[in-house]
């Protein structure tokens, strides 16, 4: 049984390189087309065919090392080597910033949409407050700055911002997620049987 | 009235001033350690030495920030009690934390490759990774039959005797999705019965909670909070702890834009009256 | 006909697609980070050739960059044969639909180059999305898009309920295939799953009742 397992997990990986070689001819055809053509931005494809070029260069090598009478592999990808270097120097920090985006986007969501129109749109600004305050140490700290830490007891803001997450907020999600589970069974029969064809062009 | 069609451009210089400054004069501040990332630490501070660790990690370089401390913070203390640990990944963009993790943890304490830890390297089992992490439960050997450096599965002194799952004492799953944690709940402890410890997003955590409520996991440590609070427990303050400080103004930004947003508008309405 | 209730975002479609008309902008559709082994992108590719066949009816360009090659090539044909439907084959233009990069950031760095650069009208993000489902609804909203939303990861909704102007939360995103054919057997299969639905709360509240009384039976019967 594992044997098979294992036999399929290879046709898988072999199916997934074949998915990316696919995607790689197409990312290079269409950049190439646009620096031929030379169209808006073409410099910036230029660029992006030079970055892939180079980190494929430096990282798909691999070589056998002895060390110590060791006999190991040293591939492309492994410390020390360029294509690490690239990795962590160049993809990680560029990858890092646009993920930091979220944290200004959120300002500026913020700042828009929590407003007290409606009392769930007031019950979700004041979650949001009560669970950001309780994320930090100034909620606790403000408390004992008044002098309310000791009428509050163990109850403090993040106490509170637990709770919210762990009682009306998990139940939230599990109710979700058991809508989700029966959408996900009805739609896979659906497709396994031929009724929805649509996700492969049909009606 | 200007205010409320403000370019989002200066929310974002207000933000980046706030966080900035914080960088500049950071100061300590007091933490308070939530008891899932206490569970945790029980959990690992309980292992004897010799009990085998199983680390997986399933993240890439956006989240890294996030679970990398109490990545790092995790892996030192099983290294205290003298709990050896074998480290893999099921996404290919995990391999480089499993080498800096090394780099940061392993070699300056001085611990030697395959016998007090071990890169297996990555293994690609689709979205679920359900036939690697049950492939894993039976016959570990089978699912990594060399490690990242080439030498075969049976010739590592740390794997020697371990067959699968139930050879190690805990998983710790450092993940950022999936494949990730609930797949490791529902395939590893479901069937082998094997603890998890989770290391999560903090956007991620609230997913998790269930089944920490129904002792499924047996820990939980939340982005960096949750980082910074492993690191307090274990008297080491890393990137987690230096970067709470920043975390917590940049919140109090965003709590001062709701506050500032909800006065214009209601401003507005007592003016439109 | 069974009847389904009104799902907000699915009758904004149509709205979106004939504001996009009226403006001579292209429309934006993502069918998130899964590949076709997700079940979340399949019920986005379903959703995508209720939209492909408007769009081609009114020939508004139908943008798609896509994450893995496979959706990719899935999404073209679906496309291709939308505009066959809609009788107009000539103006299926393959290039729209392409691919970017494996990289889930990489990806949304190109995709918010695209909004800023061309300014679609309506935005439409139906599938699995994670970490940048924020900053994609926050950029689309920048541009001035109109923008539906529906996604079954429960940490990523909240973000599109704030930053979208329509979201289909959670097993919407599934009914909208059969919502949008008005199928009778797959409107069928939403009245079935509601009758399970109601079956499945029945017995919470029995066994909750049963466990607030000590009784054990049934949680033991479930559980094996």
């Amino acid at each position: 049984m594992h044997g098979t397992r294992e036999i399929f997990l290879n046709w898988g990986r072999i199916a997934l390189s074949a998915a990316m070689i696919l995607g790689v001819i197409n990312l290079v055809l269409s950049h190439t087309k646009k620096i031929a053509l030379q169209n808006k931005g073409w410099i910036f494809s230029l660029i992006l065919l030079l970055s892939f070029g180079i980190t494929l260069y430096f990282a798909l090598p691999y070589k056998v090392v002895v060390h110590d009478g060791v006999v190991s592999t040293l591939k492309g990808t492994d410390a020390g080597t360029l294509g690490y270097k690239i990795f962590m120097n160049v993809y990680t920090p560029l990858s890092s910033t646009i993920f930091a985006l979220v944290a200004f986007f959120i300002a500026s969501a913020a700042f828009r949409a929590f407003r007290a129109k409606n009392f769930e749109a007031t019950l979700l600004l004041l979650s949001a407050i009560i669970v950001m305050i309780g994320s930090t140490s100034f909620g606790d700290m403000l408390l004992h700055s008044l002098h309310l830490d000791q009428f509050v007891g163990p109850y403090t803001s993040s106490w509170l911002s637990n709770q919210i997450q762990q009682i009306p907020m998990s139940a939230a999600q599990r109710a979700i997620n058991f809508g989700v589970t029966f959408g996900v069974i009805f739609i896979s029969i659906k497709i396994l049987t031929g009724i929805d064809r649509s996700y492969f062009g049909g009606e | 009235m200007k205010i409320q069609s403000l370019d989002r451009r200066f929310i974002f210089l207000i933000l980046f001033l706030a966080i900035c400054l914080s960088i500049l004069f950071p100061r300590k501040l007091h933490i308070a350690i939530e008891p899932y990332v206490q569970q945790a630490y029980h959990t690992i501070d309980s292992l004897q030495p010799g009990d085998r660790v199983l680390m997986s990690f399933d993240y890439g370089p956006s989240t890294s920030l996030e679970v990398h401390p109490a990545t790092l913070a995790i892996l030192r203390h099983c290294f205290e009690k003298g709990a050896p640990v074998v480290m893999y990944t099921l996404w290919n963009e995990g391999l480089p934390f499993i080498q800096d993790a090394i780099e940061k943890v392993c070699i300056p304490l001085s611990k030697k490759e395959n016998v007090d830890y071990v890169n297996l390297g990555f293994k690609w089992g689709g979205l679920s990774g359900s036939s690697v992490i049950e492939g894993m439960g039976s016959n570990l050997g089978a699912v990594f039959p060399v490690t990242t450096r080439g030498i075969p599965y049976n010739q590592v002194p740390l794997l020697q005797g371990v067959k699968g799952l139930k050879d190690f004492k805990v998983l710790v799953s450092i993940s950022a999705g999936a494949p990730g944690i609930d797949e490791y709940i529902r395939y590893a402890n479901a069937r082998y019965g094997i603890p998890i410890i989770g290391v999560v997003t903090r956007v991620g955590a609230p997913k998790e909670y269930p089944y920490l409520n129904g002792k499924q996991l047996y820990g939980l440590c939340a982005g960096l909070v949750g980082g910074a609070e492993y690191e307090e427990l274990i008297g080491r303050p890393g990137d987690g702890t230096a970067g709470l400080f920043s975390l917590s103004i940049a919140n109090l930004t965003v709590i001062g834009f709701i506050i500032i947003g909800n006065m214009i508008y209601f401003s507005q309405k007592v003016f439109k009256k | 006909m069974p009847y389904i209730r009104s799902i907000a975002g699915l009758t904004a479609l149509e709205e979106a697609l004939g504001r996009a008309t009226e403006m001579g902008k292209p429309v934006l559709f993502l069918s998130g980070l899964g590949d076709v082994d997700n079940i979340q992108t399949l019920a986005a590719l379903s959703i995508l050739s209720h939209v492909a066949y408007k769009a081609a009816q009114y020939d508004l360009p139908l943008i798609m960059p896509n994450v893995y090659s496979v959706t990719m090539v899935t999404a073209q044909e679906v496309i291709r044969e939308a505009h066959l439907r809609a009788g107009k084959p000539d103006t299926y233009k393959p290039e729209n639909v392409y691919y970017v990069s494996d990289e889930q950031f990489a990806f949304v760095a190109h995709t918010n180059g695209v909004m800023e650069r061309l300014r679609p009208a309506a935005n439409v993000y139906m599938g699995a999305f994670y970490g940048e489902s924020l900053i994609l609804a926050e950029t689309g909203h920048a541009t001035g898009a109109i923008q539906i939303a529906g996604t079954a990861e429960t940490s990523q909704i909240p973000f599109f309920v704030v930053a979208c102007d329509y979201c289909l939360i959670g097993e919407e995103l599934y009914a909208a295939s059969a919502y949008l054919s008005k199928d009778p057997r797959q409107l069928g299969s939403i009245k079935a799953q509601d009758i399970f639905r109601v079956m499945l709360l029945a017995v919470l509240l029995v066994g909750c009742l049963m466990e607030t009384f000590h009784a054990q039976f049934l949680t033991r019967f479930l559980g094996g």
